[in-house]
């Protein structure tokens, strides 16, 4: 573990770094001063340089009741608030019940507080210390069921409100144990509650929560499997040989396999990269009994004695998505170090030389934390395997349109409604490849800019014959003084290649026609991922004035690619 | 001896931005701007997981001058 001092001086060094600046306010009841060096320095780790705005130490009523938050407000993009109940409450029913009220008080003025609606809010959940153990038994559960109550408010509020977030102290007292986590001798010196462990996996954990919110979550796993999945060389000892279960290792590995299983649950992608024999794997995984995942869990397979740094590239080619959404998982130092030499895009996780460590070593980066499951995560492995089919089959057609047509594709637009916000929202900010402006929208801005009048959004779901692909495309139009423009164009690249965009983007140019909307003006913003949708408005008849390209409806040209049905759901 | 001094000033450069060739030993709490309670719990804990000592609670707060502190350490590390 990193020792305080250590903190100290890395912190300095960041200051001179090029990282994404971040803001945030932490209000607590106890001095978090240290705290806050420790999260500086986590925040470092992920390439994000952290202003904290000064507040007086344990002043949150006063701070959230007074006018000093709407002064502060415009300048932070974190707001953290933190009660330590150990150090305030001498133990009786009705203290505690007060200063739970007190608390959930200073929540709803914070939930009525409109500036604060865009700024994300992260909560400690209220923990108890060792001290609850010397209480008397009645006592003891009265305390116990009042803690749980609150933090169960807690977690619906985070549940009901996209932009609050919880800090699971409880959580991280159970993984370090509570004799751990508290420090009593620096409490009542400093009111600096925490051991240096402590303050090392809470802000850890609430870097996590930070990531998470700035959506640079990874889609793709790639995984070695020798001393990987299992322990000893395949090729040299056979399926029956490895070590998987039983032993000290085999024990290590197997609960790896599990924690990849749970990966799986929560829509992230495995593929395996591996150099062996592919019919070796192949007889392995289908022969030892031991084996938790199946060669199915993984949505693609690169088995041969190729460099890793260029098979890689060819797994992200064929799930379709971009590099630095790959994470790169090996024992060998070799192979992470070529990797990072030859594919620095791709992230390479620090894998520790034991196996019991290797839970923790993909835990320890945010790569794969969310707060919110979305239905089209669940779906989205299973979406990679169709569109792996569909890539098989194209090579069975001599014409493409034809390929088109056996797929039997239908696309359904809506608008952005309730049903379709979350994955509005992750669309927005995950697209890279084939989006227009990549204008970002996070949910607050995506609710105004629902509000306003002069808006009409579009979403497109795509289904065909292996499957729904669910929803794949996004266009936002708004009304700038007297034109109309595209604010927002895009499409998963998930669904690249079927000219599903061309259809999309015809079938809102009639819509709006319909509304009595003479023209539209489109707008490319490049980047450094979108080139390929450059000429899309001028592939679309679009005219090129100065940078920009305008249409008029009047008279649009029909599009002949029968091989879609369209259909109009909720609009 | 002089790595313990070496060491203690990159704390008070870290910590209260004094340059480390500057003469510190006239220094305290009371001519330190930045010396506040929360930065003695801060500087405190830093020469605790440098020098990897445990200072006695009585004894922390009473380490309020560069001085104090250096003939400190020299006693204990």
């Amino acid at each position: 573990m990193i020792t305080y001092d250590k903190i100290l001086e890395y912190i300095e060094t960041i200051k001179s770094k090029n990282y994404k600046a971040i803001s945030m306010l932490f209000l607590s009841n106890f001095n978090n001063l240290v705290l806050n060096n420790y999260l500086t320095f986590h925040l470092g780790q992920i390439n994000l340089k952290t202003k904290i705005i000064k507040s007086e130490y344990d002043q949150i009523n006063q701070e959230i009741f007074n006018l000093n938050l709407n002064k502060k407000i415009d300048k932070i993009d974190y707001l953290i608030i933190a009660y330590d109940i150990n150090s305030k409450i001498n133990f009786n029913e009705l203290l505690i019940e007060k200063y739970i009220n007190n608390i959930k008080n200073n929540i709803e003025e914070i939930l009525n507080n409109k500036n604060l609606k865009s700024i994300n809010i992260i909560h400690f959940n209220l923990s108890v210390s060792e001290n609850i153990f010397f209480y008397l038994e009645k006592d003891y559960h009265i305390f116990l069921k009042k803690i749980n109550s609150f933090n169960k408010y807690l977690n619906r509020i985070c549940d009901t409100h996209k932009n609050h977030h919880i800090l699971d102290v409880n959580k991280l007292i159970n993984q370090i144990g509570i004799n751990n986590f508290y420090n009593s001798k620096n409490y009542y010196l400093y009111k600096t509650p925490y051991t240096e462990l402590a303050d090392n996996v809470i802000s850890q954990e609430l870097s996590k929560i930070i990531n998470s919110t700035l959506k640079t979550n990874k889609k793709c796993l790639v995984l070695d499997l020798d001393n990987t999945l299992w322990g000893g060389v395949l090729g040299e000892i056979g399926s029956e040989g490895i070590d998987l279960g039983r032993t000290y290792g085999g024990e290590c590995y197997k609960n790896f396999q599990k924690y990849l299983k749970v990966l799986l649950k929560k829509g992230i992608i495995l593929a395996a990269c591996s150099k062996n024999n592919i019919g070796d794997v192949k007889e392995c995984f289908k022969k030892n009994k031991n084996m938790i995942l199946k060669l199915e869990d993984f949505s693609a397979l690169q088995i041969n004695w190729d460099n890793k740094y260029k098979n890689i590239d060819l797994i992200a080619n064929e799930l379709n998505i971009g590099k630095d959404a790959v994470v790169f998982f090996d024992d060998s130092p070799f192979e992470r170090e070529e990797m990072k030499n030859f594919n620095p895009q791709i992230n390479v996780i620090n894998v520790p030389k034991n196996p019991e460590n290797f839970v923790q070593s993909i835990e320890k980066t945010s790569f794969f934390y969310k707060k919110t499951q979305t239905v089209e995560d669940i779906k989205k492995r299973h979406q990679y395997k169709i569109l792996k089919k569909a890539s098989n089959l194209k090579t069975k057609f001599k014409n493409i349109n034809d390929f088109f047509k056996s797929l039997k594709m239908t696309l359904e637009i809506s608008n952005i409604n309730k049903y379709n916000f979350e994955r509005s929202v992750q669309l927005i900010n995950k697209t890279n490849q084939f989006n227009l402006t990549s204008k970002r929208y996070n949910k607050t801005e995506l609710e105004v800019f629902l509000k306003s009048k002069s808006q009409f959004t579009f979403v497109g779901r795509l289904k065909d014959k292996f499957g729904d692909h669910g929803i794949t495309a996004l266009a936002m139009i708004k009304k700038n003084r007297n034109t109309w423009i595209i604010d927002n164009f895009l499409l998963s690249c998930r669904i690249l290649g079927r000219k599903v965009e061309n259809i999309f983007l015809y079938e809102i140019l009639k819509k709006l026609r319909f509304n009595k909307i003479s023209s539209l003006q489109g707008i490319y913003i490049k980047t450094n991922k979108n080139f390929q949708c450059e000429n899309f408005y001028i592939d679309n008849n679009f005219k090129k004035i100065k940078s920009n390209y305008f249409v008029t409806l009047k008279n649009l040209k029909k599009l002949n690619e029968g091989y879609i049905k369209i259909k109009y759901e909720r609009y | 001896m002089s790595d313990i001094k070496n060491k203690l000033d990159s704390l008070f450069l870290l910590i209260f931005k004094i340059p480390k060739n500057k003469k510190k030993t006239h220094r305290n709490y009371k001519n330190i701007k930045k010396w506040d309670s929360l930065n003695h719990a801060n500087l405190i804990l830093a020469i605790e997981s440098k020098f990897k000592i445990q200072i006695k609670p009585e004894k922390s707060i009473k380490l309020i001058s560069y001085k104090e502190i250096l003939n400190y350490l020299k006693k204990n590390v």
